[in-house]
């Protein structure tokens, strides 16, 4: 990469860090994990820099790559779940209270299925447009909706959210 | 809250942005990222490299059929204008008589033009002064504006590397439906043409002409939607750069002291926007509010309640406002008391207002770009007085006598 160029992406990343961190979170539910998607976003669009800075939209790719990334995080999971001989030991009850610790949007944002997180966080955090959501997403404008739809129903129904609104 | 949106909607993205947007990331890890970012690069050259000998066969029957825009070399084709939306007639531009914008929206003809010779004089000696906008006989309410501007002004400098600045605008009557707004400002000398991309879609190229050894570009924004982006060629034809300015449904685009890119570079600045949301206290029933957006024209307000309660407010980065401990201003006519602080030092996370009758109260906050923002509005006979900002641990980091 030319210095120019990589001058430009430094600038890009130091700019949109936050900005990942804090959706890599809403994704993840957990900030060690939103720091690593978000450098592994960076590092991906580094990678992909001359097509990146091209973009119409850049930041809907840098999006686009950061759900890939998100994505490709449960995919290496189950490839890695190989059935065991014996069955294994129960894991340990959370000994850092970590959960706990989740505010009950976090939580209430874990129990919607990953596509519906994304769209809920693009279209309510982001301030992304439908059309805009889904370019993020490589999805239809028909799916975004019924994906919100369906994603607001659910937080409507959650029990985190009515505990923490009756607080 | 946003059109068409529910109270659940307006009320989810109020606990996203405090939940997530109270996140305090530490510092990128830029060099660990660049090292990943190589490595990944390398990975996937070696995968490319076996499949080179394909490539050459796909990217050369590719070539061929790749359209004729590439870009930083010439305008882009733009598409045809859909009815009602707005034409440019450069045969009709005449830089010997000041006319510099010409052609129709909506059916209706518009045009701009700068007085020769100056019609006013009181600009200083030798300025030339831009007096009125040519009325248009076919035009919904035919005076479009007037006003004056000293084209010799800093403002009017027009330096590198902002290609278009000190746009001025007159609006067309309020009660037009939909209202016009008619903006002429200097351009670098470079400057070509200009293309205006709104938000719906469309794209309108304004040629830049001269008048008095300056060149101008007249244009047009129309308040039903925003332009986006502002795209500035070279006489040659060539892509000199961009500028993504504020812009807001309502109101006239903000080019001052924008951040202007070269034609591949990113935007520095990724764009955000926060709302704040509230019921007055005297009129009961009555939701109001406040919109901040923040990109590479720094950070700007405004808000469309009523006939008193509306307005806009932008800090340029880099700006004087912005070196203020607390820099804020008052939307709308005082009555009811609307106010904006911020952009704030990151160090503030509090800010208190007391109000002409002695009462203290704790304004909204919302970080927007690494940075707090309040907002609020007073009641009828209410109005600021001082304004005490605190940081995290609970000490004072300015105060401020409003009035």
């Amino acid at each position: 990469m030319k210095d120019a160029d990589e001058e430009q992406f430094r600038e890009f990343m130091v700019g949109r860090w936050p900005t990942l961190v804090r959706l890599a979170y809403g994704l993840t539910g957990d900030r060690g994990l939103a720091e690593d998607l978000a450098q592994t976003t960076l590092a991906n669009v580094y990678a992909s820099w001359s097509k990146v800075s091209r973009a119409s939209n850049p930041d809907a790719y840098t999006f686009r790559i950061l759900l890939n990334a998100n994505n490709g995080r449960f995919r290496k999971r189950r490839v890695a779940e190989q059935p065991a001989g014996a069955v294994p030991e129960p894991e340990a009850q959370d000994p850092t209270g970590a959960v706990d610790q989740r505010t009950v949007l976090i939580t209430a944002l874990m129990e919607l299925a990953p596509r519906q997180r994304a769209t809920v966080l693009l279209r309510y955090f982001e301030d992304l447009s439908e059309a805009q959501t889904a370019e993020a997403l490589g999805c239809s404008v028909g799916t975004v909706k019924s994906q919100t739809s369906s994603a607001l129903a659910r937080l409507r129904q959650s029990p985190h959210l009515a505990e923490g609104s009756a607080r | 809250m946003y059109e068409h949106e529910s109270e659940q909607e307006t009320a989810l993205r109020g606990v996203l942005e405090m939940e997530l947007g109270a996140l305090a990331p530490g510092l990128a890890p830029t060099d660990a990222i660049v090292a990943k970012g190589r490595a990944i690069r390398r990975r996937g050259q070696r995968i490319w490299s076996l499949a080179a000998s394909f490539v050459v066969v796909v990217g050369l029957g590719s070539s061929l059929m790749l359209p004729a825009v590439l870009r930083g070399a010439t305008p882009p084709a733009l598409n045809a204008p859909s009815k009602d939306w707005i034409s440019v007639n450069s045969a009709a531009y005449d830089e010997a008589n000041g006319l510099l914008g010409s052609g129709t929206v909506s059916g209706k003809g518009w045009s701009i033009s700068l007085s020769h010779p100056p019609l006013v004089s009181t600009g200083p000696a030798g300025t030339a002064v831009i007096t009125s906008l040519e009325e248009d006989n076919q035009f919904t309410g035919t005076v479009v504006g007037s006003g004056s501007a000293d084209i010799n002004s800093p403002l009017y400098a027009a330096p590198k590397p902002n290609l278009v600045d000190g746009i001025i605008w007159f609006s067309s009557h309020a009660t037009d439906n939909p209202v016009y707004n008619f903006g002429v400002g200097p351009v670098a000398q470079n400057v070509g043409s200009v293309v205006a991309h709104y938000a719906n879609g469309e794209s309108v190229s304004y040629p830049a002409t001269e008048f008095e050894g300056r060149r101008f570009i007249a244009l047009l924004d129309v308040t039903t939607t925003t332009i986006d982006r502002l795209t500035a060629y070279g006489t040659d034809g060539a892509e000199l750069g961009y500028v993504d300015p504020f812009s807001a449904e309502g109101f006239a685009p903000q080019t001052f002291s924008s951040t202007w890119y070269t034609p591949n570079q990113v935007p520095a600045f990724a764009p955000a926007k926060v709302t704040f949301t509230g019921t007055m206290v005297d009129s009961p029933g009555t939701p109001w509010t406040i919109e901040v957006q923040a990109g590479g024209f720094g950070v700007c307000e405004y808000t469309t309640q009523s006939e008193h309660f509306g307005g806009m407010g932008c800090t340029p980065p880099g700006s004087q406002a912005e070196k203020q401990p607390i820099n804020g201003l008052e939307l709308g006519d005082g009555n009811p008391a609307v106010i904006v602080i911020g952009p704030l030092d990151p160090v503030v996370t509090r800010v208190v207002a007391t109000l002409t009758d002695g009462q203290t109260v704790q304004l909204p906050f919302k970080i927007i770009d690494g940075r707090g923002m309040c907002a609020d509005v007073f009641g009828p006979g209410k109005a600021l007085r001082a304004l005490t900002a605190y940081e995290s641990n609970g000490s004072v980091f300015a105060h401020q006598n409003w009035r």
